[in-house]
């Protein structure tokens, strides 16, 4: 189609239907879960305990001194 | 026989927009406002980041655009979040100006030129400006200084410690012209009126450009804002917004050294937008009214920068010629 121009009615239209378009399979696996009520509440669950736990035990591991072979 | 479950042929990366239906929503409604074209989103590939992008400094000009770079270091930002980590409402963006390095002006000399041509129109010019320019953006001029000068006198008073008497207070008002120190107290009736006609009278003298930019701010800060009420969104912030502006009356004056004090503390916690407005980009009219909000914003700072650098020009004054590199909130 020669001499065709893409009118602003036109444009508006192809971006109302992006902002409709539903996303593609990769990212219907990750919008799923985002999605998903129980999901979110786990998720906000699971990141507050961490912190808590991240922030009474500020306990650090003693380094492994007698694992390792001797250098030679 | 066991055998594990291979991850053949699996995506192994996956990347997913959030919201992304809101940045095609907002394309539309600038296409419907007529600042997003076709040949712009032709130019774009098709891209609606860089459609959106290109539209807006499109419509603001880059003659427009390199004025205020030159002037003010201002960053414009649509998102879905109205402060760091706070979520708008679903379906609802923001559009956000902030400030990242202040404008300077220099007005002492500008005050003492529109003294000679009138008396009382320096100070009538003066008083114009900043009245207006609060009812649009944060700036830091005198009456800052005066309070840090007051605070500081209130620690002086307090400490009484080794370094009690070792204070040195920056004396503010002396930094002031005498037509604007004369101006300071018992102000009559319609003061504001009579400042702003004596604009009007004088806007056909030998100062009719400055005039003129300061006639058409005080025009522009008092229509409507359209913008957020800051009461809205500054909880989530630490401090107001920085200062647009530094307004001294000489280089290295008791004013720009409180600026320069006040300004080492500014950067160290979140600070307000200096604009803010929230909106639906599916609700035409919201999304007229954000705009409206901007370009107001915008156009302010546009006379701004142009009466600035026709202060500098012709008072022959360099201006951000002087070294402020290491001001931590450098003006620009």
């Amino acid at each position: 189609m020669t001499g065709w121009r893409m009118t602003p009615a036109d444009l508006e239209a192809v971006l109302k239907a992006q902002a409709a378009a539903p996303p593609d399979k990769q990212n219907e696996l990750l919008v799923r879960p985002l999605k998903c009520k129980e999901t979110l509440v786990l998720a906000e669950a699971l990141t507050d305990a961490i912190s808590r736990n991240y922030r009474q035990d500020t306990k650090t591991l003693a380094p492994p001194s007698e694992i390792l072979p001797p250098l030679q | 026989m066991q055998a594990l479950p291979s991850l053949e042929g699996q995506p192994t990366a996956y990347s997913h927009g959030a919201r992304g239906e809101l940045l095609y929503q907002f394309s539309a409604a600038l296409v419907r406002a007529g600042i997003g074209t076709p040949e712009i989103w032709a130019d774009c590939g098709g891209i609606a980041v860089n459609f959106v992008k290109l539209a807006i400094m499109n419509r603001i000009g880059a003659g427009n655009g390199d004025l205020l770079a030159r002037n003010i270091e201002y960053y414009l930002q649509v998102s879905d979040v109205a402060a760091p980590d706070e979520l708008l409402e679903f379906g609802k963006l923001a559009v956000s100006i902030s400030c990242g390095g202040c404008g300077y002006l220099k007005i002492g000399l500008a005050i003492e030129s529109l003294e000679s041509e009138a008396e009382g129109l320096g100070a009538a010019f003066y008083w114009t400006l900043i009245q207006s320019l609060y009812r649009v953006m944060r700036i830091y001029d005198y009456g800052d200084a005066e309070q840090y000068e007051e605070r500081l006198k209130e620690y002086g008073e307090s400490d009484d410690g080794e370094s009690s008497g070792q204070y040195e207070f920056p004396e503010v008002e002396r930094a002031l012209p005498e037509c604007i120190r004369k101006t300071l107290k018992g102000h009559p009736d319609h003061w504001r009126l009579n400042n702003r006609r004596m604009l009007i009278r004088h806007c056909n003298g030998r100062h009719k450009e400055w005039i003129e930019h300061v006639l058409t701010i005080a025009k522009l800060a008092r229509t409507a804002s359209n913008a957020q009420d800051p009461s809205e969104y500054g909880s989530y912030y630490d401090e107001p917004p920085l200062p647009s502006l530094l307004v001294v009356f000489e280089d290295h004056d008791a004013i720009s050294a409180c600026f320069d004090e006040e300004s080492q503390y500014m950067l160290e916690g979140s600070s307000e937008p200096a604009l803010c407005a929230v909106f639906s980009p599916t609700d035409q009219e919201e999304f007229l009214k954000a705009m409206r909000a901007v370009e107001r914003f915008v156009r302010v700072n546009l006379e701004l920068c142009e009466l600035i650098e026709k202060i500098q020009g012709d008072k022959g004054d360099e201006g951000r010629g002087r070294d402020r590199s290491d001001a931590p909130l450098r003006a620009a």
